[in-house]
């Protein structure tokens, strides 16, 4: 009986916070500046209290055990969101920005997370990807599906090379390489002209399904959308995908293995953790991450230049993660959707947006360096299971 | 020949001012373990506070009292003097209160400050989101025409030399100087033998941030123009160099900001369309550098602890 | 496992100089002053150093040089002076490394999630309670906890069972008694004893300074002084060795 009622207790609990993080997340897209920040305010000081009244491992333990409660929630809200903003394109723009920013910090993660190799080329990577998949569909007019994968591809491979100097350096080491292969792709980039050079890549194709472009409107349940609605919908597909992939990869061994190195290098090495495979696996993944993404962003914008992935891009990759919480796959999305939301309402003040971000950075830094949602004890459900016998 | 020649002073000239930065970022690595990432920028905010001193009437009414030689050395210095007192804000805002935390986080902080400085020049700054040309301070006389040598390239060459030995005898002859090298050896030591760490750090952020002023004026006379965002690629480059030359070592500081500038400069003037990768070059060779000789071409190779 | 010559220097220093060692179904005390190359020992068979020159021979074949997670993979584990695990992590994230070298998974299986997959997971966790449960049956309620809020006994006991939960061959133990009063070591102590009585196939290598300790789990002791192996003999033997008695009094 007692059993019962605490259970759906925790229900309600899931089903409460859940349906608060969606209207928060709603009235900061919808809202002016002013409201967005003190939207995310209030949501930081309710985080912060829940934490103080020593609630917040209930709340962790009550979406343990309700999961799928959660995700249906979130799922609802994702569907619904381009009604609920009433086909405004702008808003949607924003959110799908922001789906496609989440992809990439999501891949970022797995190297700055938790492995703690921070790297500074994430824009490099997500930059293959768009280039990759906008020059080989524009030059050689390839499918831009087909060139969505040769970007992840190319990506993955870049990735690869770059996580090369992550098995001899790290620190501050690593950290400057990172840089240097970032300004170095930057500045290749701007003097190839093959590549566009500083004048970028105009006229990339949108994606068509069985000749329906996805830059046509459609009407959906008696409500005209704007074209951004279908990217909407794709990107949030693989974004769950994503999230699904990098949620499986954090509980797995490989996430396990990820923070090993993070803590002990050499305790993770003697636990038998071959760090050459790890380190660059860390690396190839995220840079896939990034460059589907940016294969994505691509044909979504269908311009890219090279303003888009230089080194500035770069660290506020590291910002969402940071202010996401590192480590943990949900707080990184948050983070991604909250800056891409900031920002985009920031561009009424183009001057001071670099400003916002440094000093949004710096006060995380100084006020909360774990992040809104920090990283927590990974928990596989109960660990006792009765029927289970151990593999000698 | 003559081609060369004045090939090797742009160089050198370049390399002074890769020194004088790299030196910067190795007292600041020295004392507190940590890469100041900011260094760039606030050498740039010299640069720019120099140009608003020239523009009031600081400077005729020094020349009213001072031959003009020694009136542009004042705002020189007191535009070194401004960011050495930037630098010690900076210290106390961005970087003590991360002290013994993860490495990561003073490392994005100073990365995140060093914008904001430049972002606050291009807003406050009279249009100062474009290029600013500096005015010319030192004198443009040539010493030979035949061998292109000009009063400018020897006075930036030996300002650095200068101020290089000035830090030299400073570190090594005076008391403080002293303990900040106990400090950057052995912290805890230099607390047991009741040094005043604390001080020594503080004194140490007050000369980095002097020395970055001052190459900051001369990155600035020798590019002639300043722009609000050059901090980040000479940030870049100084903190190169210092990887190069070996994080922590002053002399190392010099041989690889020379490197860097040797090779930027040549790349430009002897590979046909180089000078658009003489930065890709520089790069390059630095992350040969961390690769292969992570310890730099003067650092102490260190055996891991296990 | 045996070793042949092995040698490593450091920038001139020998710190194990042209060391012999053999080991086969026993438990070796290795001794020494401080900076006689135990711990260097123990970290050349780990493979967490190259040796310069030498051979180190494990079930017939040559691991020198082997990686050393290709080491531990082959049946070799070992704990640390300094307690080291990972302490953002919880005992039982710290109990499952111990297993990473057995795991069957592949990254990509770890994304698919197969059933065998997760099987393997739940076994892994189930092994990892039961040695922990043989160690100290509190730490099987405590296993989500961080290890920053367990007792220092209580993360020896972890570290050990993270080495010995993949099965090992051979077990190296670096000080296991460091740090703790003389009823936990008398405790850490039994605790090793139950590992021999479980499993009589496992050697073990044991620096110790604690004569007691050498004196009841060693069936041989194996003396360092400077790099180079002094004597190769009983505990009792050993006590009477005139060299050993310099390279301590003396050296």
């Amino acid at each position: 009986m007692q059993r019962a009622a605490f259970a759906s207790k925790n229900s309600l609990v899931t089903l409460l916070v859940s349906v608060l993080a969606c209207v928060f997340l709603y009235f900061a897209l919808v809202g002016s500046l002013f409201v967005a920040l003190t939207v995310i305010g209030l949501g930081l000081a309710l985080i912060v209290f829940g934490e103080y009244m020593g609630k917040a491992e209930a709340i962790h333990t009550a979406f343990g055990e309700h999961r799928i409660l959660g995700i249906a929630v979130l799922i609802m809200f994702v569907l619904t969101l381009p009604f609920l903003l009433k086909g405004n394109n702008y808003l949607l723009h924003i959110v799908v920005m922001g789906g496609i920013y989440s992809v990439v910090a999501l891949g970022l993660n797995f190297q700055m997370g938790s492995t703690g190799m921070v790297n500074f080329a994430t824009a490099a990577f997500f930059g293959t990807g768009a280039y990759t998949s906008a020059l080989l569909v524009t030059k050689f007019s390839i499918s831009p599906w087909l060139g969505t994968v040769s970007g992840l591809a190319a990506a993955a491979f870049l990735g690869l090379l770059f996580g090369i100097p992550a098995l001899k350096t790290r620190g501050y080491y690593l950290s400057l390489v990172t840089m240097a292969l970032q300004v170095i792709f930057t500045l290749m980039i701007i003097n190839t002209s093959w590549l566009g050079g500083p004048n970028g890549v105009p006229g990339i194709p949108a994606y068509n399904i069985a000749g329906f472009s996805f830059k046509t409107s459609v009407v959906l349940f008696g409500m005209k959308l704007p074209y951004q609605a279908n990217y909407y919908y794709l990107v949030f597909a693989i974004l769950g995908l994503a999230v699904l992939v990098a949620g499986r990869l954090y509980n797995s061994h490989v996430g396990l293995a990820w923070n090993a190195i993070e803590q002990d290098e050499i305790v993770a090495v003697t636990q038998g953790i071959n760090q050459t495979k790890i380190k660059l696996l860390a690396f190839a993944l995220g840079a896939a991450f990034a460059g589907l993404a940016g294969a994505l962003y691509g044909h979504y914008t269908s311009f890219i230049g090279v303003e888009n992935f230089d080194f500035s891009i770069s660290l506020i990759f590291i910002c969402m993660v940071l202010l996401g919480g590192m480590d943990n796959v949900l707080g990184v999305v948050l983070g991604a959707m909250l800056l891409t939301i900031v920002d985009e309402k920031l561009r009424d003040f183009a001057d001071y947006r670099m400003l916002m971000y440094s000093l949004i950075l710096i006060i995380i830094l100084l006020a909360r360096s774990q992040g809104l949602l920090p990283k927590r004890i990974r928990k596989y459900g109960k660990l006792r299971d009765s029927k289970i016998e151990p593999n000698f | 020949m003559s081609l060369l020649l004045s090939q090797v002073i742009n160089a050198i000239m370049l390399g002074s001012t890769y020194s004088l930065i790299a030196i910067g970022f190795s007292l600041f690595f020295g004392v507190m373990d940590i890469v100041v990432f900011s260094a760039g920028d606030v050498a740039i905010v010299a640069a720019f506070s120099i140009l608003v001193l020239m523009g009031t009437q600081m400077l005729p009414v020094l020349d009213s009292l001072l031959p003009h030689a020694v009136s542009s050395v004042v705002i020189v210095f007191v535009g070194a003097m401004i960011t050495a007192l930037l630098m010690l804000l900076m210290y106390r805002l961005v970087i003590k209160p991360f002290e013994g935390k993860s490495p990561l986080m003073p490392l994005l902080s100073t990365i995140a400050s060093g914008i904001v400085l430049r972002e606050l020049i291009g807003i406050f700054y009279p249009q100062g989101r474009n290029p600013q040309a500096f005015p010319q301070m030192l004198p443009s006389g040539t010493i030979s025409s035949s061998l292109m040598i000009s009063w400018r390239n020897v006075i930036i060459i030996l300002a650095t030399v200068f101020l290089v030995a000035l830090l030299y005898w400073f570190v090594n002859k005076t008391k403080i100087g002293l303990s900040i090298q106990a400090v950057s050896q052995n912290r805890e030591a230099a607390m047991m033998v009741g040094l005043n760490w604390r001080l020594s750090i503080l004194v140490t952020f007050l000369i980095g941030g002097f020395l970055l002023g001052v190459s900051g004026f001369l990155v600035a006379s020798y590019s002639e123009v300043v722009r609000f965002d050059m901090g980040s690629m000479y940030g870049l480059k100084g903190f190169s160099a210092a990887v190069v030359g070996g994080l922590g070592s002053m002399f190392g500081g010099i041989a690889g900001g020379m490197l860097i500038a040797f090779i930027e400069v040549f790349v430009t003037a002897y590979i046909p369309g180089g000078s658009a990768y003489s930065g890709v070059a520089g790069f390059l060779m630095v992350i040969v550098f961390i690769l292969f000789k992570p310890e730099g071409i003067l650092g102490e190779k260190t055996v891991e602890k296990v | 496992m045996q070793t042949e010559s092995l040698t490593i220097n450091f920038g001139g220093l020998k710190a194990v100089d042209e060391v012999d060692f053999a080991i086969a179904d026993e438990v070796v005390g290795l001794l020494g002053p401080n900076g006689s190359g135990k711990t260097t020992f123990l970290n050349l068979v780990s493979g967490i150093y190259r040796p310069t020159s030498g051979k180190i021979i494990f079930q017939q074949e040559d691991i020198t040089g082997s990686g050393a997670h290709v080491i531990r993979g082959k049946g070799i584990a070992r704990t640390f002076q300094t307690n080291r695990l990972c302490l953002n992590l919880s005992i039982i994230d710290n109990m499952l490394l111990g297993l990473y070298s057995k795991k069957k998974s592949t990254w990509w299986q770890a994304i698919l999630q197969p059933k065998q997959c997760r099987k393997e997971l739940r076994q892994n966790i189930e092994k990892c309670l039961q040695l922990l449960e043989h160690f100290n049956p509190d730490l099987v309620d405590k296993a989500y906890d961080p290890i920053t809020s367990i007792a220092l006994i209580d993360r020896r006991r972890i570290e050990i069972a993270r080495a010995i939960v993949g099965n090992p061959r051979l077990l190296l133990l670096d000080e296991p008694t460091a740090g703790l009063n003389s009823e936990e070591t008398t405790q850490i102590i039994n605790d090793i004893g139950k590992i021999r009585q479980g499993d009589q196939q496992i050697c073990m290598i044991i620096i110790e300074h604690d004569m007691n300790v050498i004196s009841s789990i060693c069936n041989r002791v194996v003396v360092l002084n400077a790099g180079k192996k002094i004597a190769d003999d009983t505990y009792q033997e050993i006590c009477k060795n005139e060299q050993v008695q310099t390279a301590y009094l003396g050296g």
